[in-house]
């Protein structure tokens, strides 16, 4: 118990230390335009990435794969329409439950 | 509550239920696992960052991993080195003493919310914004984890594959709803679809790799297309 206890608050502490690093030692320099849109660009890319991490990381049947990029469409749809990020999520999602149970 | 904090609560409503989805899957899986009600919790609370936290409880159980564990800690959650530098232009005003508290709450989503207004509006309230989206969503976050571990053992098989998307399915709409310039989108676009690429040649790096590369590749193409327009 006593071990898993400094495992977890030594990841934790790795965790703490990347993520306020760059706060506290950073802040203070000036960054050019250039500097600032590449860290724009990384930003959306790594969003992107998550994305395609979290559309393939749960280990679903193959089938239902087809399923979750047309809900993702669909997400992105009513996204685009509605310029509401929480109306679109729930489409996506009502969308592969539906297609989900239909398919199976 | 100042107006920019209730700004930032009411945007933390999607990554609250995305957290709260995410961590009763986490506390589930860590219930199976044998791990204790504390360890969970004590997980959570200090590492908050699922997606080094699922694959430390399927090792924590196990002797002698303890060094697996922490590199593999580190090098998921490196990503928020790179979020914490994106964010630095937009909190310069706050003192050491807020950046210290604040860290702590730095996560992909509510990076990513925080992120998307400041370059929508950035002013002097970016902080309390922060703050406002990343304190309901911890909250969420450490009582889904209760909640999955004590209670959400049984959840109808139906629902596996709605709870499994929520992730996704969020960062997709908040990406689409917040963009509209045209090379951010096809950024995004070559991201995406690079990523299983350099996933699958490099391991566990991918996803900032990727980004880097990504990012790199497309100031380097919008320099060059700047510079050559006045000739052309």
């Amino acid at each position: 118990m006593g071990e898993r206890i400094a495992i977890i608050l030594a990841m934790g502490l790795g965790t703490y230390l990347l993520r306020v690093s760059p706060l506290l030692f950073a802040h203070r320099l000036s960054l050019g335009p250039r500097i600032l849109r590449w860290f724009q660009f990384v930003s959306y890319a790594v969003i992107a990435s998550f994305v395609w991490f979290g559309l393939t990381r749960a280990a679903s049947p193959a089938g239902t794969m087809g399923f979750r990029i047309i809900a993702l469409g669909l997400t992105i749809l009513v996204a685009v329409r509605t310029k509401n990020a929480l109306l679109g999520m729930a489409a996506g999602i009502a969308a592969v439950l539906i297609l989900a149970r239909v398919g199976s | 509550m100042s107006a920019s904090f209730r700004e930032g609560a009411l945007a933390s409503i999607p990554v609250c239920v995305a957290f709260f989805a995410i961590t009763v899957a986490f506390g589930i899986a860590a219930h199976a696992s044998g791990l204790a009600a504390g360890e969970v919790l004590l997980m959570s609370a200090v590492v908050f960052a699922g997606p080094a936290q699922f694959p430390a409880i399927e090792l924590l159980p196990l002797s002698g991993q303890a060094v697996q564990i922490l590199l593999s800690t580190l090098f998921i959650n490196f990503r928020f080195a790179v979020m914490s530098f994106a964010l630095v232009p937009h909190l310069k005003r706050v003192r050491t003493g807020g950046l210290m508290v604040g860290a702590q709450l730095v996560t992909m989503s509510t990076f990513a919310v925080s992120f998307l207004r400041f370059q929508r509006r950035s002013d002097h309230d970016n902080f309390i914004y922060f703050l406002g989206v990343a304190i309901p969503s911890y909250a969420c976050y450490l009582l889904g984890t209760v909640v999955g571990y004590h209670f959400g053992v049984r959840i109808p098989a139906g629902f596996d594959e709605g709870i499994s998307l929520i992730f996704p399915a969020y960062l997709t709409a908040l990406l689409a709803a917040e963009l509209r310039e045209r090379r951010s989108i096809v950024v995004v676009g070559v991201a995406f679809l690079a990523t299983p690429v350099v996933e699958t040649l490099v391991p566990g790096w991918g996803l900032i790799l990727n980004a880097l590369v990504v990012a790199t590749a497309a100031i380097g193409v919008e320099a060059w297309w700047e510079s050559a327009l006045p000739s052309s």
